[in-house]
Order: C-alpha cells, then structure tokens, then sequence
C-alpha cells in the first residue's frame, strides 16, 4: 500500500473515532437527557485550542507570526488532559448561566448566541488565539516518537485515538447503562418524576452538560493534534447540526447507535453525492451535502425517529402489568 | 449584528468515500510514476474552496489553471503527455483541507502538481504536500510562509505583509498626506493590515483614522461616521466583498468615500459586483487605486493568458470575469512554470522536476527569456536555459521559494485595468523600515 | 455628546430593521411555540424575490410589498407541508427545533447551488440625506424606519382589538382554553404563520437594503441576531421584540462608538445574557418556563 493511501486510511480512521466521541458527548446531552445544546461545537473548538496552547509553547518561539495565551510545552498526554479539564469547566460555566434558570426553549437560542458570541470573540481578540488566521503548527504526539518512520507514527496516532474512542466507549457504556443513566433518561422522559424521587433533575443536566463539554473537548484535542491547525473557520455555529443529525440518525440514547451513526451518516451522504447525476462541480456537490443532511434528518425524524440502533428500553413486566398506561409503552417521538 | 457566515461543511462528512476511494486508492499508486509509463494524462489539482464562505477562490483558481493546461495542450503536452485540471474543494478550512489533501493524493495517480490552498489551510495541508513531495504553488498571504522551510512550497506573489507596506508605499507615492485604514477582522485583510499601519506611520504620512471591522455586520455607521470626521484623502482598505459594501455605502451616507487604495481583493469580480453595488460603478472606477502586481496587461504572457482564458467557457463559466484578476493570473503561470520544470528535468515526477522550478524563472546572463509555454518548450528542446517571465511579470524565487512581485498602482478605465505608475522597491522599503 | 446622539440615531435604524423581522419571529412563535429557525431562509427567498422584480425593473418599495406576500405565502406552505405534519406526527418543542434547522439547511444551500456563491444588490437610490441634530439620514433609511414603525404598530394593534389578533393572544395565553371557546385554532395558526412570513419578508428586504449586498445565505446569517432581540424582549411579545431591537441596535452603535467596534456584538450579547440572568424569561414575558407546541 502507498505512503498516499495509508494517510487517507488513517485520516479516515481518526476523524471517524473523533466524530465518535464528539457525538457520544452530544448523545449524553441530548439524545440520554434530552438537553439541547447548540453551542456543541463551541466545546470541540475549547478544546482544540487548548491542546493547542499547551503544546505549541511560547508564542515567540514560533518565529512570532502567531500570539495566544500560555503557550507551554507539556509532554504527551498532559495537553489532552487540560483540554478536557478546560471543556469540563467551559461547560460548568455556561451551564450555570443557563440550565438553572432559563426555560428550555430559551437555554437552546441561548446556546446559539453564545456560539456565536465565541467565535466573535476569538476572531476579534487576536491575543487569545491568533485571531481569524488561528494556530497552525499544532505539534502532534506521535511525531515526537523519535526512531519511527512518518507513517509509522501516524498509526501511532491512530492507535491513540482509537484507544481513547474505546475508553470513552467503555465509560458512555457504565455512565447510559446504570441506574444513573435511568435518572438521566428520567430528567428527559419526565422531569417531574425525577423530582419526585427527591434526584435534581437541574444537577443531572448540568453532570451531563459537564461529561459532554470534557468529550467534545477531548475530540478538539485529537483533531487538532492531528490536522496541526485550528481556526475559528472550524466551529461556525452550523457544525454543531451535524451532530445532531449523527445522533438522531444513529439513535438518541443508545451508545452503539449513535458509534454508528457517526461513522454512516457521512459515508452514505457522500456516497449518495458521488452517485447523484449532478456532474463534478465542487460547489454543487458540497451544497447537495448540506441539502442531504438536511433531507435524512427530515426522513429520519419522520420514518424512524427512534434512529438506526434504538435504545434499549427497559421494561418491568410486573410494573407494567399493575399500571398498563399508554404512555409507558409508546415509543416517545422527539425528544 | 454578526453575519454568521455560510455553514462550512462538516469536517467529518469527508470520511464518506471511504470504501469507494480507498478500492481506487489501492488500485492506483501514488503519483510520481515518472515519465516512463505509459502516455496518460498528467493531473493538476486546483486544491482550493469551492463552498462555504470562500467559495470564489476555487473558480477563481480554475480561472488560472484551465487556460494554462490548453495553451500547454495546444503546444504538444508535457512530455508527449496531456494535461487536465481537476478541481478538488477544500472547503477553506484545515479540518477539512486535511482529509480533502489527503484524499486527493492517495487517489491520484496521475497527479504532477497543485495550485491553490487559501489563508486558511495552507499551513494545516502545505505539510501534507511536502511530505508527499508534491509541489504546490500557494495564494496564500500569510507571513508563516516568508521563510518557509517548505521544499515543494512555492508562492508567487508577495507576501500580505508586503502587500501592506506596499499600499503605505502608494499612499505616498499618490501624494496624499491624510490617510485612514480600514481592515476586516478576517484572516486575508489581517495579514496586511499591520504592515500596512506601520507604514503609514512610517513614512510621515498622517494616520488619521485606523479601523478594523468585525466583517458581516448590518450597521458600520457609527465606524463610518468616525472615519468621515476624520477626513482623509484617502483610505486604505482590505475587507471581503459584503463588509466593503455595506461600510462604504454607508459612509457615502454620513459623509463621502475619498479615494481608496486596495489590493488585488478589488480586482475580483465579486468585490466589485458588491461594492458597485453598494457605491456605483463609475464612482468606484473614479476612486479606486488597486496596488498589485506589476503586471501589464500588454505583456506577451498576458495576452496568450486573455486568449486562453477566453478560450475556456466550457470549464470556466463567464470567463472573461477573471480576466484582471491577479490570482486567476498567477495560477496561470505557476501551472506553466511546473510544465516547464517538467521539461527542464526531462520528467514528470514531482521529486525530480521541483528542483528545476527556480531553474526555468531565475534571470541569469544567457537564458533565453520566453513568455509562453510554447517558446519555452521549443528553447529547452534546443539545450537552451529558460527565463520564463510570465503574466505576473518576471519571478526570482528566494531560497525560501517566494517569488515576490513589483508593485503597481493600477485603475480600471474604460473597461480594463491601465497600470498608471509603479511603486518602487525603495518606496517600498521606507514603508516596510528595511 | 454629538458622537453620543448619532449613535442613537443608527442604533435607532438598525433596531428599526431588527424590529421587523423580531416581531415576525415572535408573533409566531408566541402562537405555535415553534421555534422557527428556518425564519432566516424566508427572510432570503422573499429578498430573491424583490430583488428578480427589482432587477426587471420594479420600483423596491413595490418589490418590497410583492416580496411580503410571498414571504407570507413561503411561510405558510413550509407549515401546512412540513410543519404541521411533523406535529402531528408527535414531535416535541425540540424535535420541531431539529426539524426547522433542516428546512433552513436545505433552503439555503438549494438557493446557494440556484443562483451561485455571489453577491447581489438591488438598484435603490439612498436617496436625499437628511440633518437631524448630530446625526445623519437618508431618505431609504427614513422610510425603512416609517415601514417598521407602521408595521409593529398595525401588530399591535391588531393583537389588542381585532378578532383575529385576540384569537391569537388567545392561543398564545392558553391553546386547549381556545379551542374549548370555539376559537378555530387551526386557522388562527395559518395567520400566524402568513403574519410572521410577510414581517419575513418586508424585514428581508429591509435588511438586505440596508448592507447594500446580499447573498443566498444572509437572511440565516443575521437570524441570531433577530433571535437576539426577540429573547431579550422576552419570546412572544411583540412589544418586547421591538424594545429589545432598539437595545441591541443602541448597544452595538454605541459600543461601535466609544469601545472596540471588532466587540459591539459581544456587548449586545453580553446584554442579552446580563438580562437574563436577572429576569430569565425576557423583559417583557410573563411565562417562566416554556411550554409545549400549539397543536
């Protein structure tokens, strides 16, 4: 196999355990509590930067073309970590700002503009992290590896991504699969109920809010390690519907399902692209993207809104037998 | 007010092809086959955005290389070969770019060179290409690249950061002794901006106004209402086609628009559609001093350029639209340029033919100097050493493979553009303190 | 002070911009607890269409009237085809949410791909400029703010003294009361939705008059920011939506003014969130938490 092919297997390989754990983060908000947040992206892009910033160095050692803060080298997997502590607390503040208070539908056109108000910001303040032209040069682990070939330690960094997709795997898993996960899939079925069982359903979503912010953070990280470049061109407000549409085509709540569909919704989109007889102008084709993502959320949403995987539902026959109500055994739609 | 710019397309959605081009990437090899196989065509990327905020540059790119691979296909081909253009959209952001590239090089066999990668991904991809020892003539303004340790990066035209100084350099140049400056927030207008500041300060012209803008916004009228009670003779500017607009129409509102001084921005079509728009044609043709390249619409390179181009409705749509505009022009000839490299070095393979690249640009005593893709390949196959001075006029690449170009004032009469008078390299240099 | 006051005056212009769009918006949100993100895209086809009659020639202030019933009309089919089916079909406040996002996707990037990632004008003169105090405006500007005016007044108007418009308090206040006092809910929707598309339309075409060029995707690009102003008035409230234009469109003139013009956004948002802290449901809303989708 050519050098050539072997980078595109692996890019192919990370961006699809990156997206993974980005819309697993996605899925414990929305899909398991049922919170909307539309500033998602905005934590991918948090964490991005902050891998970038701890790896990078002083900003006057890269020939002074780009300023941010910090700016310390930290070895491997420090600036991970920091990424993911910086998304945890990110996302604490803003989930302190509107979870507690706001109505629902307010908290998601909050979101919104805080997404925005972000990428004003880190466009605007150049000190913070470049500006608009954003960090380039973003050193990646593996190639500090010294005695290995290029391709060599970009499966290295394969390997890494992977393990870190397992891991998060493993605890999505512990977290959705328990009686916690119940107490989540609670706060979204009904609120009231949670309550009553004397468990904050305002605490849940903030835990979740939290978890969430750390694991899409953790796929800023991976991402801008391994691309070398991160700029505010990245993380415009519309990204964040992509996960949306991962997550309600693979199945709101359910783990497996949402791995899924995090990794189909884009091979059958592009396939669907490639073999539409719409001809080879670039322009077209990234619109029809767009337009097909949109159409398989609309199609999804209306012929199978459970997803690809459904999740799980628990049933207690005893429980069901005493009160057969409607309401318990309907699929819900929408969440 | 924040004009949310068009959704860029999903970084992740590119893992889409997977199993289609991984089967055609396995079947093919990489590029680089050399010139012994058989006589296929040899593919040039036009690696550039073709959706989501930028997606003027690809066409704008295309623009370039169209033209150039049929005046090399009407001269023979390259080595007995064909050449194509094939636009692949990078959608103008690293995280895409990166997949895109690295799609792009796994499955093309058949791949020489590229032309394209925009402010925004050059430094995610420029990396990629260098290790796949691809040549890539880059448009990219950014000052990472002055001394760029980039073997198979090249650059044509001058940095952002001399385009700065170069609009200070004007501003004397033109006389005028009250300038303001006005940059969008955006990566392009950035680049030029603080050299373009420090200039003015620097050559005693007086600052009287210095504005950056957040771009996209629906109001500038407090900024604009600023500027005019500022009153200069003139504004230097950088910002995309919709801020310029509406920050213009609305300082001819609240005051009026004295003269601007621009960069190439204000030879692409959609800057002008948009700010004739907004100020009207003949207005801004009466305001507007475009310092680029010195590259004069009479050279012989050019006109085999414009005829080309015109030449080439059926892949580029509205041609003639491009016909002034400095990065169609200088995709142009780094196309040539790489097909004459391949003929300098007898070989198609990018390893071998990049280092002949500064061999067929170089001034040196005895070359023949050629314009065209034609002369060249005819004195090469005599034995004789080339010169190839192009559309963007003659290229001497530094050791860091930027070209740098001369600079000239240029206005837009009567339906093209007339270099009206040069800046020089030493004004250039009193603006830039070196 | 004289820097002071024309500030104002523009924040003035572009809350009066904002203001028709944001009671749009609002109005129809307040009836049918959908929130409508695909607003934007209406906002753009209708500007499409002023801009096809402009350029053959139709005077814009016609254009701009033209462009407002068919924004009514845009905005009514999307409910009647898409919306109210996926109501129907069980969808929830944030189902119908995800929903209105991929109607906006598919109708920008479909008029992307139609008319090309270029820029439009419409032919307007800016007309005579007028001298008030410090400050300066022309003649589209003047007629831009009268349009907003007249409009959010005939709203208002119209919610506290038509039948129709009590109809739509009515709704707003409490639906299943509505429909058990007879108030045919089904066709007060389908006004609500025309309403909000014309305000769609006319805001569109104001918008896109005022930055002097627009492209397929504008009308979405500045949603935020109308949502803004909507949600600072408090959801639902006409009164609201133009109060909280006039301090986003105040805030971010002054801001441009006196501080870093590159920030007046963060400033207005940073209001917006200030407010809402203080009084999480808006400044004009009396409902605390959200409720569930008119059906």
């Amino acid at each position: 196999m050519s050098a050539a092919t072997q980078y595109y297997i692996a890019t192919i390989l990370v961006y699809i355990c990156v997206n993974v754990i980005a819309s697993w983060g996605l899925d414990l908000q929305f899909g398991v509590t049922g919170v909307l947040n539309f500033a998602f992206i905005l934590f991918q892009a948090a964490g991005a930067y902050t891998a970038a910033m701890l790896s990078l160095g002083p900003s006057s050692a890269s020939g002074g073309f780009q300023h941010y803060l910090i700016g310390v080298n930290l070895p491997f997997p420090l600036p991970l970590i920091g990424a993911m502590l910086v998304g945890a607390a990110l996302s604490a503040v803003i989930g302190l700002i509107t979870l507690r208070r706001l109505r629902s539908d307010y908290q998601a056109m909050v979101m919104l503009v805080i997404s925005v108000v972000a990428t004003v910001v880190a466009e605007s303040v150049i000190g913070l992290a470049n500006g608009s032209a954003g960090l380039s040069l973003i050193p990646n682990p593996a190639q500090l590896l010294g005695g290995f070939t290029r391709q060599t330690q970009t499966w290295f960094f394969v390997g890494l991504c992977v393990i870190c997709m397992l891991i998060v795997g493993v605890v999505m898993y512990a977290l959705v699969y328990s009686p916690y996960g119940r107490v989540l899939r609670g706060v979204r079925e009904n609120e009231a109920a949670v309550e009553a069982m004397g468990r904050s359903a305002t605490k849940a979503r903030m835990q979740v809010f939290v978890i969430g912010g750390a694991l899409a953070a953790l796929s800023g990280a991976l991402l801008a390690e391994f691309i070398g470049a991160w700029a505010p061109s990245e993380w415009l407000y519309p990204e964040t519907f992509v996960f949306f549409t991962a997550v309600i085509v693979g199945g709101r709540g359910s783990v497996s399902g949402v791995a899924i569909g995090a990794a189909l919704v884009a091979v059958g989109i592009q396939q669907a692209v490639q073999y539409m007889p719409i001809g080879s102008d670039p322009t077209l084709l990234a619109a029809m993207e767009w337009i097909i993502t949109g159409l398989l959320t609309l199609i999804f949403l209306w012929i199978r809104p459970q997803g690809l995987l459904p999740e799980q539902r628990r049933r207690y026959r005893r429980a069901r037998q005493r009160t057969p109500a409607r309401a318990e055994v309907r699929e819900p739609v929408g969440t | 007010m924040r004009h949310l710019r068009a959704p860029a397309t999903a970084k992740w959605r590119f893992a889409a092809l997977a199993a289609l081009a991984l089967t055609a990437a396995a079947c093919g090899s990489s590029s680089g086959s050399g010139s012994s196989g058989p006589k296929g065509n040899l593919e040039f990327a036009i690696f550039h955005s073709f959706s989501g905020p930028n997606a003027a540059y690809g066409p704008e790119a295309a623009a370039g290389c169209y033209p150039a691979a049929s005046v090399i296909n009407a001269a023979g081909g390259i080595l007995g070969h064909k050449v194509h253009c094939t636009p692949v959209d990078d959608k103008g952001e690293p995280a895409d770019a990166v997949p895109a590239a690295n799609r792009m090089l796994a499955s093309s066999s058949s791949l020489v060179g590229v032309v394209g990668a925009g402010s925004n991904e050059a430094t995610a991809v420029v990396p990629l290409f260098q290790q796949a020892q691809m040549p890539i003539f880059s448009t990219t303004g950014q000052a990472s690249f002055d001394h760029t340790n980039a073997t198979y990066f090249w650059r044509i035209l001058s940095p952002d950061s001399a385009q700065g100084s170069a609009m200070a350099a004007a501003a004397k140049h033109l006389g005028f002794t009250r300038v303001g400056t006005l940059f969008g927030n955006d990566v392009a207008a950035q680049g030029s901006a603080p050299t373009a500041i420090a200039g003015v300060k620097r050559i005693g012209v007086n600052l009287v106004a210095n504005q950056t803008l957040a771009v996209g916004q629906s109001s500038y009228r407090s900024e604009a209402t600023s500027m005019a009670g500022a009153k200069p003779q003139a504004i230097i500017s950088e910002a995309d086609p919709q801020t310029s607009a509406t920050y213009f129409s609305e300082l001819s509102q609240v005051g009026s628009v004295p003269k601007l001084i621009t960069d190439p921005v204000s030879q692409e079509p959609n800057w002008r559609k948009a700010m004739s728009g907004a100020i009207g044609t003949s207005f801004l043709n009466k305001q507007d001093y475009a310092v680029v390249a010195f590259s004069p619409p009479t050279s012989a390179a050019y006109k085999v350029y414009t005829s080309a181009l015109r030449a080439s409705a059926k892949q580029v749509s509205n041609p003639m639209q491009w016909d002034a505009d400095l990065y169609s022009v200088a995709d142009y000839d780094s196309v040539v340029i790489m097909a004459l490299a391949m003929d300098a070095a007898h070989s198609d393979a990018p390893a071998v033919y990049n280092r002949y690249i500064t061999k067929v640009t170089a001034p040196s005593s005895g070359a023949t100097v050629v314009h065209t893709y034609a002369a060249g390949k005819a004195a090469l196959a005599k034995g004789k050493h080339i010169q190839y001075v192009g559309a963007v006029g003659p290229l001497h690449f530094n050791k860091w493979h930027n070209a740098g170009n001369a600079f000239a004032v240029e206005r837009y009469v009567n339906g093209n553009w007339k270099v009206t008078s040069l800046v020089t390299a030493a004004e250039i240099n009193a603006a830039a303190g070196s | 002070m004289a820097v002071f006051i024309s500030a104002v005056g523009f924040g003035i212009v572009t809350a009066a911009i904002l203001a028709i769009s944001a009671v749009g918006f609002t109005l129809q949100f307040s009836v049918t607890n959908v929130f409508n993100l695909a607003f934007g895209s209406v906002m753009t086809l209708s500007g499409f269409v002023a801009y096809w009659l402009n350029s053959a020639g139709v005077n814009v202030w016609l254009a701009m009237a033209v462009a407002a019933v068919s924004g009514g009309l845009i905005s009514l089919a999307i409910n009647e085809v898409l919306y109210t089916p996926f109501i129907r079909h069980g969808l929830n406040l944030f189902g119908m949410v995800i929903v209105t996002i991929s109607v906006a996707v598919i109708f920008d990037h479909g008029l992307q791909a139609a008319v090309g990632p270029t820029f439009f004008s419409y032919v307007a003169p800016a007309g005579k400029a007028f001298h008030f105090a410090d400050f300066i405006l022309t003649r589209q500007e003047l007629i831009i703010i009268g349009i907003a005016l007249v409009l959010t007044i005939l709203v208002q108007i119209a919610l506290q003294y038509t039948r129709a418009g009590k109809a739509m308090r009515g709704l707003a206040v409490n639906a299943s009361l509505a429909r058990a006092c007879g108030i045919p809910t089904r066709r007060v929707i389908a006004l609500a939705w025309f309403v909000s598309g014309v305000l769609a339309g006319v805001g569109g075409v104001a918008l896109f008059l005022d930055i002097s060029t627009f492209s397929a995707t504008t009308g979405s690009e500045f949603l935020i920011v109308i949502i803004a102003a909507a949600v600072l008035g408090g959801i639902g409230s006409p009164r609201g939506a133009v109060l909280g234009a006039l301090v986003v469109g105040i805030v971010t003139e002054v801001g441009a003014a006196y501080w870093n013009p590159e920030l007046k956004d963060v400033l207005a948002f940073g209001v917006l969130i200030a407010v809402l802290l203080v009084r999480p449901q808006g400044l004009f809303s009396r409902l605390a938490t959200e409720r569930a989708i008119t059906r």
